[in-house]
């Protein structure tokens, strides 16, 4: 017996390094075919031309928020603020984070017409996320943009977890922008600039 | 030999009313440029609303300045943003105004650039927009570009408030609650936390549960107090889940039946 004992923590070790990698190449197929769906939904969404514009990309947020680990990401980019905010500034920072970041990056990524959007491949990062590399071709300069979605499995599910586009980083861009604003204005200070930014009017119909 | 014709001053002035009324006549109208916004064909929208722009329909200058800010058929471009929007600004339209302000507040500790952004606010807000009225508020609550003056910002929110917005309205629940620039006003925080509960706005829901739970501003009725605790808790708010648990442990069973018999046929859904 103890000589099992002895073993059974490699022997334990093997397997799962095993499981790693016969499970890599699923991951990556899973991780795809997450955008995959998540473009397709989103398209859809947008698609439906009897709803005005605002109400397609409001429909859109709910979409892209799901498959966003927001709470994660939200956390991350105030740092070491996270632990200073009481309950309801964690609540409300988190409720406007998240309405900002959709808006933002689904303004500057998404809903153009004849818009081509294609999954180029996915690379397990070798820790725990993958990156699906897409080429967005937007109407608007010849050259298509490049988003690589950065995925990880939370709780079973894929979330993203960080977009980079043409190399930059969304985490760090904001990590940056906020911490910045913390510093001269504090928490109430970021709360209320997110406030004031969500709640900027979209363009007007006549 | 033909007669030629003199080039007058008169002849240039003449070709260029041509010129232009030819050019007006193939521009596209602002309408058909929202046409093309609405099928999100962005470039086609700016193509038919910057020529009307540059002749001053402040809809289109506008419009040119959320294309920029949002980055939408074109780069992103901050500096145009404003740049569009200072000039339908200038026409006084609101939802210029608002955005400029809203955009430029906290980019800058620029003194200068934040009594611009109140003066933009505050033209906004005069003009009756509710958005504005309340940002206003929020700017003299928490002194953001603007020396912090509770009279002011109890007025400003109020306005807002009186409009119908939620936030506002819960907001005027806590500020009554709190006897900010006025007396403390248990009654008036209990109704204005109802306004917006009932506009479906979570938090408020969950303040006017507790009250009703306790009697505090309002007459105690625990039926109620559960009905808007639960309503609260299915948003999400983790107070109000707690809450509410306290709640369902002391009603009886019937009570908390007809409870969730309205709660289920709450028409609301934000």
């Amino acid at each position: 017996m103890k000589f099992f004992m002895r073993f059974m923590p490699a022997a334990l070790v093997s397997l799962s390094i095993i499981f790693m990698v016969s499970s890599a190449k699923a991951n990556e197929k899973e991780a795809e075919q997450f955008i995959r769906t998540l473009a397709n939904q989103a398209i859809q969404v947008l698609a439906d031309t009897t709803l005005p514009l605002d109400a397609r990309e409001s429909r859109l947020r709910t979409l892209l928020n799901n498959s966003f680990a927001m709470s994660v990401i939200g956390r991350y980019v105030v740092g070491s603020s996270w632990r200073k905010m009481t309950q309801a500034q964690k609540n409300e920072y988190q409720k406007l984070f998240s309405e900002w970041t959709l808006s933002t990056y689904s303004a500057r990524l998404g809903g153009y017409k004849n818009q081509q959007f294609k999954i180029i491949k996915a690379v397990d990062s070798g820790k725990k996320d993958i990156f699906v590399r897409t080429s967005i071709n937007q109407p608007s300069s010849g050259k298509p943009i490049k988003a690589d979605w950065r995925v990880r499995k939370i709780k079973g599910q894929y979330k993203i977890v960080d977009i980079g586009v043409e190399g930059i980083s969304m985490l760090l861009t904001q990590k940056r922008e906020f911490g910045a604003l913390l510093r001269r204005q504090g928490i109430v200070g970021l709360i209320e600039m997110l406030r004031m930014r969500n709640s900027k009017f979209p363009a007007v119909s006549g | 030999m033909g007669k030629f014709i003199k080039a007058t001053p008169i002849f240039y002035m003449m070709m260029a009313t041509m010129i232009v009324g030819i050019t007006a006549a193939s521009a596209g109208s602002f309408e058909e440029g929202n046409t093309a916004y609405q099928q999100t064909d962005f470039i086609k929208a700016m193509q038919i609303w910057k020529p009307l722009a540059q002749t001053g329909d402040a809809r289109a200058q506008y419009n040119m300045g959320v294309m920029y800010d949002q980055g939408r058929g074109v780069a992103k471009n901050a500096k145009l943003a404003k740049k569009w929007w200072l000039k339908a600004a200038a026409q006084n339209m609101p939802e210029a105004l608002h955005n400029l302000a809203s955009s430029y507040l906290f980019d800058t500790n620029d003194a200068n650039e934040h009594k611009k952004a109140l003066a933009w606010m505050t033209r906004a807000a005069e003009l009756g927009l509710v958005r504005s009225q309340y940002s206003l508020g929020k700017m003299y609550l928490h002194a953001h570009g603007v020396e912090k003056d509770e009279k002011k910002a109890r007025k400003w929110i109020e306005k807002a408030a009186i409009q119908g917005l939620d936030k506002a309205q819960y907001n005027m629940g806590k500020i009554s609650r709190d006897g900010i620039a006025g007396t403390i006003d248990k009654v008036s925080a209990a109704q204005w936390f109802l306004k917006a509960a009932i506009q479906g706005y979570a938090k408020a829901q969950n303040h006017i549960g507790k009250r009703y739970a306790n009697g505090d501003g309002i007459e105690k009725n625990e039926a109620e107090a559960l009905f808007w605790t639960t309503l609260a808790a299915k948003q999400g708010h983790k107070i109000a889940q707690k809450n509410r648990q306290t709640l369902l442990d002391k009603l009886p069973p019937e009570t908390v039946k007809d409870v969730m018999k309205r709660v289920k046929a709450w028409p609301h859904k934000k």
